[in-house]
């Protein structure tokens, strides 16, 4: 005899996160209007939405950075008031941020442990246990790191390695990850979605914010959709195809995405042929003409913006 | 290996080491023990005011007003001399780091409280610190007869042949090697002047940091402010005018990055030293102290070239041919 059903996705038991009419509200824009959302423990839930459609700004609110105007934040049942991204951090709640958000001049294991770094006699930092613990958490993570490799050494995947370490470093029930993909390769990706399923496993709750909808289906279990500062849809991730994902994104049918263009290319106004930079880039040829946009394509680190 | 001797540290070693081997050379009475104490002494206030301001850089600040913090706090510990003779001097050294840090966060809560650009608010405080010393001591000196032998005498007792003022400088540097390294406040001020938007996602109050930086500089320049006074037997109101650019260029010249995050204690250390080292060397050499402004100044043009070209190198080289081609 069973004693208890089997959590699965059509049952859920009580969210770990419910946040409740959250409202943000900068000066002449209402970023987040009336917003709820809730996470299940050992579930991803994708948030989906164009920019600008308040992703980013729930994200801030849910970390401690931003605090809302009006609304109420749930964690494990327990109602909670963030005034720092500490008092986050100490409710379970965890963000991977993009790589950005981290301190060059500080080692792998501080920048892991910065904020809540293990402390030895007279309160002083325990180096030899910091780098003990970043290093089990980066072997965890089957990252190729030394704890104690200044950051400024690394690339920008390792770099977002610390990043998804430092998360883990506390014992987080909700994990944030804040368009984790955006600047891995696919191989990084792959090693990604191996450590959303372990979390998963662990039961922590996972908010997958992404506007890839590849990586949506493959990796989220329920979805949530925000368009100008409000949720416009959620559910589960098996109810819903594609088109329904952009329908509810842009509010319009999916035929209208792409209107048909007529090219009206006028004459050529700028060859570049053979061009190449000792550093950034080599032979780099493309040619614009009068009338038309060139779109560049590539990873962040491709040499885009040179 | 490499990477320690590539530091700036090192390079600074180094051009000191130089230096010194030059000027004895030519002078070999300049590198007798007793001189070399007398330089150290002579550099200790540059020394102390130094790790004092390389706190605040850290944090993307700067403190100009350190100058006038030191001979405000010079004056009131050299008044309270006068007036209660019979005060020990742990007493007025307490003063003195208490009063010096309270200037400080004048200036640290003015930085976080109305974030109003901390070159602003110290060149205000600059100005205001010096006023108050004409206002409490009507533009009157305190001479070296009105001060106790007690007052007089401390900086320039002898321990173990070396004068009590070096053996501050070298305890402040202790402290501070322990601060910077191994204190989350420490870790906080690379944070901070690192990525000030990553240090919120830190949890890591930036304005809250700042300030802390702003009080210990203010405490060191306090403690300065007595040993100064007292080494020199007088206070008055122009005392150490114009310092604060000696402090800076120290820092600057010690790897100290005026756009924060970047710099080490030791750094600082090095730069006072070899400010110091000129200084002491010139009339020794034979020449004319005014050069001294201008080697500074020189000191400080290469040094921040120096910094650029060390943050330009971080370049990444990103086609394999290209690699090749600089290695090759």
């Amino acid at each position: 005899m069973q004693q208890h059903a089997p959590q699965s996705v059509e049952s859920p038991a009580d969210p770990v996160l419910r946040l409740n009419g959250i409202t943000k509200t900068f000066p002449g824009v209402k970023a987040l209007n009336a917003v709820s959302l809730e996470l299940y423990a050992g579930e991803v839930t994708a948030l989906i939405g164009e920019n600008g459609a308040g992703k980013s700004t729930i994200v801030k609110v849910l970390t401690g950075i931003y605090r809302a105007d009006s609304g109420t934040i749930n964690v494990g049942g327990t109602q909670v008031n963030f005034t720092s991204a500490e008092d986050a951090t100490a409710a379970g709640i965890t963000a991977i941020h993009q790589e950005t958000v981290l301190f060059d001049e500080l080692s792998v294991a501080e920048n892991i442990f910065i904020g809540h770094a293990p402390r030895g006699r007279f309160g002083l930092i325990d180096t030899a246990a910091m780098n003990t613990r970043a290093q089990e958490i980066l072997d965890r993570i089957d990252a190729p790191l030394s704890a104690t490799t200044p950051l400024k050494d690394l690339g920008i995947a390792n770099k977002h390695l610390v990043a998804i370490a430092r998360a883990l470093s506390v014992d987080a029930r909700v994990v944030i990850m804040d368009e984790p993909t955006a600047a891995l390769s696919q191989k990084e990706i792959e090693e990604l979605y191996e450590l959303v399923n372990r979390l998963k496993a662990e039961g922590r709750a996972i908010l997958f914010i992404s506007h890839k909808f590849d990586e949506v289906f493959r990796i989220a279990d329920r979805y949530a959709v925000f368009r100008d500062g409000e949720k416009v849809g959620a559910g589960l991730m098996a109810d819903v195809n594609e088109g329904d994902l952009v329908q509810l994104m842009i509010g319009r049918a999916v035929d209208q995405i792409f209107p048909v263009r007529e090219p009206n290319t006028g004459e050529e106004v700028l060859r570049i042929a053979g061009y190449a930079h000792p550093t950034e880039f080599d032979d780099i040829s493309l040619t614009l003409h009068a009338g038309e946009i060139l779109g560049f394509y590539g990873l962040v680190g491709a040499g885009r913006p040179s | 290996m490499i990477r320690i001797l590539k530091s700036r540290e090192a390079l600074l070693v180094g051009v000191i080491l130089v230096l010194v081997a030059l000027i004895a050379s030519r002078f070999p009475a300049f590198v007798a023990p007793a001189n070399l104490v007398n330089v150290l002494t002579d550099t200790s206030p540059l020394i102390i005011l130094a790790i004092g301001q390389a706190m605040v850089i850290l944090t993307r600040c700067i403190d100009l007003s350190m100058a006038s913090n030191l001979a405000l706090t010079g004056m009131v510990c050299a008044m309270i001399n006068v007036a209660y003779p019979g005060l020990p001097i742990p007493v007025i050294i307490v003063v003195a780091l208490a009063f010096g840090a309270a200037l400080g966060a004048v200036n640290g809560i003015l930085v976080w409280k109305l974030t109003i650009p901390p070159i602003v608010v110290t060149l205000g405080t600059l100005t205001i610190f010096r006023g108050i010393i004409f206002v409490i001591s009507d533009g009157a000196w305190v001479n070296a007869h009105e001060m106790s032998p007690a007052f007089t005498g401390f900086p320039r007792a002898d321990i173990l042949g070396v004068p009590v003022l070096a053996w501050l400088a070298i305890i402040t540097a202790a402290i501070f090697f322990v601060v910077i390294a191994r204190t989350p406040l420490g870790r906080a001020f690379y944070a901070v002047g690192g990525n000030p938007d990553a240090a919120v996602y830190a949890g890591i109050n930036v304005g809250k940091t700042q300030f802390w930086a702003f009080v210990l500089s203010g405490m060191l320049a306090g403690l300065t402010g007595y040993l100064w006074v007292a080494r020199y037997s007088v206070a008055y109101v122009d005392i150490a005018k114009g310092f604060e650019l000696e402090i800076i260029a120290a820092c600057v010249i010690g790897g100290i990055a005026i756009a924060g995050g970047s710099g080490t204690v030791m750094g600082a250390i090095l730069g006072a030293l070899f400010l110091g080292i000129i200084k002491n060397a010139l009339p020794v050499v034979g020449i004319s102290p005014f050069w001294q402004l201008a080697i500074s100044g020189a000191a400080i043009v290469i040094a921040v070239a120096f910094n650029a070209r060390a943050g330009r190198r971080k370049g990444r080289i990103i086609l394999k041919r290209a690699e090749a081609g600089t290695n090759g």
